[in-house]
């Protein structure tokens, strides 16, 4: 097996073309797969060092719009300590594994690794997240709803890897939650999430994303659960109103974590758990970038 | 602290364990810490099927790799039947298990060994061996177990102390006192309470491990993580068809066991491997096959009927127990017994008492000892029912336990009916705190203030539940445990014992009672235990018996060595040998003057009438005297996830005099935890082949330190007149509290009763909604 460390963006573009290496940020997926056997891959690329794949800022982007933006290598740890992100994604963070995982995590291996469980995948799709993709030719930008294409399966291409997260300014100013449920507190994967974002104008909910995750085999936004609760106020609405429209949007499975019944169940009261938290805020919380 | 216990100067103290510095400083302690050269590395193959015959089974592609020294299978292995089960001899198990077989009893079970130059090689040989196997139809519940026709898991004819071959049936138990049908005739209410426990697992840090190896005279060495090397020795030397003088069993510093590790499981195999090949053999399990191939807690349904009176006293307990040992019958008869020993004479008020059960093979993961050791599976439906009985009489009920629990000077009759499989042995109880400790904790948790009140903080609403237990103090009658101590000419001494340190902090507690009768600090006592050539004989640690029977033999053998050191410091200080004491390094005359006794060995050994002051002294213990338990537990359950989370655990025990305050509580916290995952989280998830789905630590979640609630070990001490310093016992009461505790807790909170192990948010969230419509 090689093992390489491009030391910057271009050059890890190149010998992943070349290569059509395996990327590795912080291992703590692709360590586990190469020890299990699910995947021998000949080529290493190490890029967890390269320093412009690291940290959280205010950038400009390929729209001309102002963004947050977020290195592929910024560690799931620095996201869940950050005052400049939204309160769902520093939550969802904070739910990954244990101190030892969170600080070797990234962000980019969460997603590129599109475990349908992964704790960061509903927050990024509730927040409108863009995804810039980098090949030795240069970048495409994709939203993060069409980046999913399954479990661990993605767009990506052989030749291409994540770069940036970018989250709109404006989600800064957003009321956010996220809510999952594990089997125990800690090093537990989700059985079921959920992420809720809205802005709350004269009391009631607008500009809303609720997405879930664990329950389908990517991460899903509830279109019809947003279009029934935009313009409401939080409390006209109870849990049982909004059931429908949520069991509609889902397709669990059963597996040694849960059942699809359970799912199902668990997923509403989540939803509606992290509405309430969004309702008992009128803006968003987080200090410094974009807000 | 009772009065007796006040003046010990060792025992009693909270002094730091005699092995704590090397293992923080990761001194290589441990059975795979040794490294030995030209050591082979041995895998083992296991069954993919629950039941099975093996046609045929073809090794030589993986003999001929090169790296590969060995491979065995049932066609070159001893025959002997036996028993995987490290019980005193002979053993109360059937004899059902042979090394390898041509036929396979569960996913998992044994298929061929192979040894090799490293562990890559010894994976790649492992899957070149071809195996023909015929599949059969598998029994894969208790209740398919003993259904006509059912097919018959140990056909085999050579198998031996099996109660009913064709019906699958282990072990069968049929107690009675006085009349229960009657009884519940004449009772004014009856409750009646069917629970389930799952499959689960001890998870040791350390998984079975063996490192085998042969000394310069071609005795064969097992160093072994075993909590019973003295039985490692016994039946290796049988299975094996080898002398027993042949072998020696050596147990380093283990990484736990709960259990587990009273079975022998690797050792006859690396054994027969380094016979084989005169190389070391190193055989490890990984986690995966732990789960697969190692032992759990026995599954079991217990059906409890409880009939009362008006007033709340019991007149009829009725305990019927169905248990599950998996492919082989390893602890069957006696968990089984357990459940109903280690219960019932806790309601001893009851006139009319009926315990019956059997114990079935499936083909599914074998049972074994697991702390608790079945009293943990029968406090469940029996503390529910006590629960229930509570509400249905409109009692209180701690009060409603309170009039009917055993008390000091007491005696149950099933102490006799009912003992390790055959009868028991008849005692009264000669301590018993269980009153004080059921008041102390009851204040504790705020029984009176939170009790009933459901406090709803968001969808999470709060209840209070409680339980009571007794357990034993090892095996009367049955259990021996023997100490040697010899004194050096510096004033120290060795103190050897065969008792078995699995970490629990054996080593440290006997040497503080050798240390308080020697009258010398604790590090004055040079601890050698569990090898089969240095140390006497012990049974090994399980049943809660080393502080009690091993204490004892450490007791006894330091009295001795005592009675030895006065009879020598007597001329030295003028002085008549019985009105000397032992104090600071030194024996004391009446009149104050003293000899140091470092100086009272070098007379013994160069000057006069020489001799080595040493003794060794053995315990029977003739009666098993119960610790008690007093659990208080609050929960929140949330009413839209079904989510439990235990908010505070209040434990307070009667365990006679704790040796070593810190390790008792000790004890008891990991024993909490231990039942709390259990009661919450922890199941083998089978296949509907039979086979494990969850094998890792990964998706089987014992709980974390973020799990770990808010706990009150509180020791409420008692004197024990037959134990050593006055202790009993504390390694496995505790486990047997959270479940029921908790259950209750939860009715307390939501009014659901949950007969299901493990409460999974899921089953919560479930036993809400049908309890709504
Ligand atoms: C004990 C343990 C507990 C865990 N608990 C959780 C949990 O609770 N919640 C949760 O969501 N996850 C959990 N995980 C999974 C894992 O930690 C996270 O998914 C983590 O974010 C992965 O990041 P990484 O940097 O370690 O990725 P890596 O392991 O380095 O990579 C993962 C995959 O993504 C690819 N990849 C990584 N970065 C990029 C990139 N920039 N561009 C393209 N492809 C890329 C890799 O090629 C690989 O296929 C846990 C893992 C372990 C071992």
């Amino acid at each position: 097996m090689r093992y390489l460390k491009p030391s910057s963006v271009s050059e890890a573009a190149d010998v992943l073309e070349s290569s059509r290496g395996m990327i590795l940020a912080g291992g703590t997926d692709a360590y586990v797969y190469m020890a299990e056997g699910f995947c021998h891959p000949e080529t290493l690329i190490d890029i967890s060092s390269i320093d412009t794949l690291r940290g959280i800022y205010v950038a400009t982007d390929d729209r001309e719009e102002e963004v947050i933006r977020i290195g592929a290598c910024t560690t799931i740890a620095e996201i869940a300590a950050s005052q400049d992100l939204p309160t769902c994604l520093r939550q969802g963070a904070r739910a990954v594994g244990s101190p030892q995982i969170r600080n070797l995590g990234t962000i980019g291996g969460n997603v590129c690794n599109a475990s349908p469980c992964g704790d960061t995948l509903a927050p990024l799709l509730c927040l409108d997240a863009r995804f810039v993709l980098r090949a030795s030719g240069g970048t495409r930008v994709i939203a993060c709803e069409d980046f999913f294409t399954g479990p661990k399966k993605t767009v990506l291409k052989p030749n291409e890897f994540l770069e940036f997260i970018e989250l709109p300014a404006s989600s800064c100013g957003k009321a956010s939650a996220f809510r999952m449920i594990g089997n125990r507190k800690g090093q537990a994967i989700s059985q079921a999430n959920a992420s809720v974002s809205l802005v709350m104008v004269d009391g009631r909910m607008s500009d809303l994303r609720v997405a879930v995750g664990s329950v389908a085999p990517v991460p899903l936004r509830l279109g019809k659960l947003e279009e029934f609760l935009t313009g409401k106020r939080v409390k006209e609405v109870s849990l049982a109103m909004f059931k429908e429209p949520i069991l509609e949007g889902i397709r669990p499975i059963d597996d040694v974590r849960s059942s699809a019944s359970y799912r199902q169940e668990v997923t509403v009261a989540l939803v509606f758990d992290a509405l309430a938290e969004c309702a008992s805020k009128d803006s968003g919380e987080c200090e410094g970038a974009g807000a | 602290m009772s009065d007796r216990a006040k003046n010990f100067a060792t025992v009693g103290k909270s002094l730091r364990k005699v092995d704590g510095v090397a293992l923080v400083t990761g001194k290589p302690e441990f059975v795979a810490d040794l490294q030995l050269p030209d050591t082979l590395i041995v895998k083992v193959l296991g069954s993919p099927f629950a039941h099975a015959r093996i046609v045929s089974i073809d090794v030589s592609a993986a003999e001929a790799m090169p790296g590969v020294a060995c491979v065995l299978t049932h066609k070159n292995t001893p025959t002997t039947r036996h028993t995987t089960a490290g019980q005193g001899f002979p053993e109360p198990s059937p004899y059902d298990t042979r090394m390898f077989e041509n036929k396979v009893r569960f996913v998992g079970d044994r298929v061929a060994a192979v040894a090799a130059d490293s562990e890559e090689i010894a994976e790649a040989a492992l899957k070149a061996i071809r195996v023909e196997y015929e599949e059969l139809p598998a029994v894969l519940s208790i209740d398919e177990a003993r259904r006509d026709g059912a097919p018959v898991i140990h056909d085999e004819p050579d198998s031996t102390g099996i109660y009913d071959v064709v019906r699958n049936i282990v072990a069968d138990v049929d107690i009675d006192v006085g009349d229960v049908v009657q009884g519940f005739d004449e009772s004014d209410e009856i409750v009646e309470v069917t629970c389930e426990t799952q499959y689960a697992q001890h998870t040791p840090i350390e998984t079975h491990v063996v490192l085998s190896y042969l000394d310069s005279a071609n005795r064969l060495v097992l160093r072994t993580s075993t909590q019973v090397p003295f039985h490692v020795r016994r039946i290796v030397a049988q299975t094996l068809g080898i002398p027993m003088q042949q072998i020696r069993v050596i147990k380093p510093r283990i990484g736990g066991g709960f259990g587990t590790k009273q079975e022998i499981l690797l050792e006859d195999v690396a054994g027969l491997i380094s016979m084989r090949t005169g190389r070391p053999a190193l055989l490890s399990l990984t986690r995966k096959e732990e789960f697969a191939s190692s032992r759990t807690r026995h599954p079991m349904r217990v059906r409890v009927k409880l009939g009362a009176m008006k007033d709340g006293r019991l007149h009829a307990i009725e305990m019927e127990a169905t248990s599950n040992t998996g492919a082989y019958g390893s602890h069957g008869l006696t968990v089984l017994a357990n459940t109903g020993s280690k219960t019932l004479p806790l309601y001893n008020k009851a006139p009319n008492a009926h315990f019956y059960g059997q114990a079935v093979y499936t083909n599914l993961p074998v049972g074994g000892a697991y702390r608790g050791y079945g009293a943990t599976q029968g406090y469940f439906p029996l503390e529910t029912a006590m629960d229930e009985m509570a509400d249905r009489l409109g009692m209180d009920p701690i009060e409603l336990r309170r009039i009917n629990h055993i008390q000091l000077g007491e005696t149950s009759p099933i102490f006799e009916k009912l003992g390790e499989g055959r009868e028991g042995v008849s005692q009264t109880v000669k301590s018993c705190e269980l009153p004080r400790c059921i008041e102390i904790g009851s204040e504790r948790i705020g029984w009176s203030k939170k009790r009933g009140k459901r406090l709803t903080i968001g969808p999470w609403v709060h209840g209070i539940g409680m339980s009571i237990m007794m357990q034993g103090s090892g095996i009367p009658e049955i259990d021996m445990a023997a100490a040697t101590i010899k004194m050096n000419e510096d004033g120290s001494f060795n103190l050897l014992i065969g008792a078995t340190d699995l970490g629990t902090g054996s080593d440290t507690i006997l040497a503080q009672i050798a240390a308080e009768v020697l009258g010398v600090p604790l590090d004055k006592m040079l601890v050698v235990s569990s090898d089969t050539d240095l140390t006497p004989f012990d049974v090994g640690a399980y049943a809660s018996s080393t502080t009690y029977v091993s204490g004892m033999a450490v007791q006894r053998a330091a009295e001795k060595v005592r009675d030895q050191i006065v009879r020598v410091a007597a001329p030295l200080l003028d002085a008549s040998a019985d009105e000397l004491t032992l104090r600071d390094n030194a024996v004391f005359a009446p009149a104050g003057t003293s000899v140091s006794l470092a100086r009272v060995c070098q007379r013994a050994m160069y000057e006069t009438d020489q001799f080595q002051i040493g003794a060794t002294a053995s315990c029977v213990p003739h009666e098993s005297p119960a610790p008690f338990l007093a659990n208080f537990a609050e929960v929140a359950v949330n009413r839209e996830t079904g989510k439990v989370k235990v908010v505070h655990y209040v434990a307070a025990v009667d365990c006679g005099v704790a040796i070593n305050p810190q390790l008792a509580e000790g004890q008891m916290e990991g024993a909490i935890v231990n039942g709390i995952g259990y009661a919450l989280t922890e199941e083998m998830i089978l296949s509907s082949k039979g086979r494990v789905r969850n094998p890792s630590l990964f998706d089987y979640k014992i709980p974390g330190m973020l799990d770990v609630p808010p706990m009150d070990i509180i020791l409420v001490e008692s004197y024990e007149p037959t134990g050593p310093m006055g202790a009993k016992s504390v390694g496995e009461i505790g486990i047997n509290g959270p479940i029921p505790t908790i259950a209750n807790a939860i009715y307390d909170a939501v009014g659901i009763r949950l007969t299901e192990t493990p409460f999974t948010p899921e089953r919560v969230l479930q036993a809400m909604k049908e309890a709504s419509s």
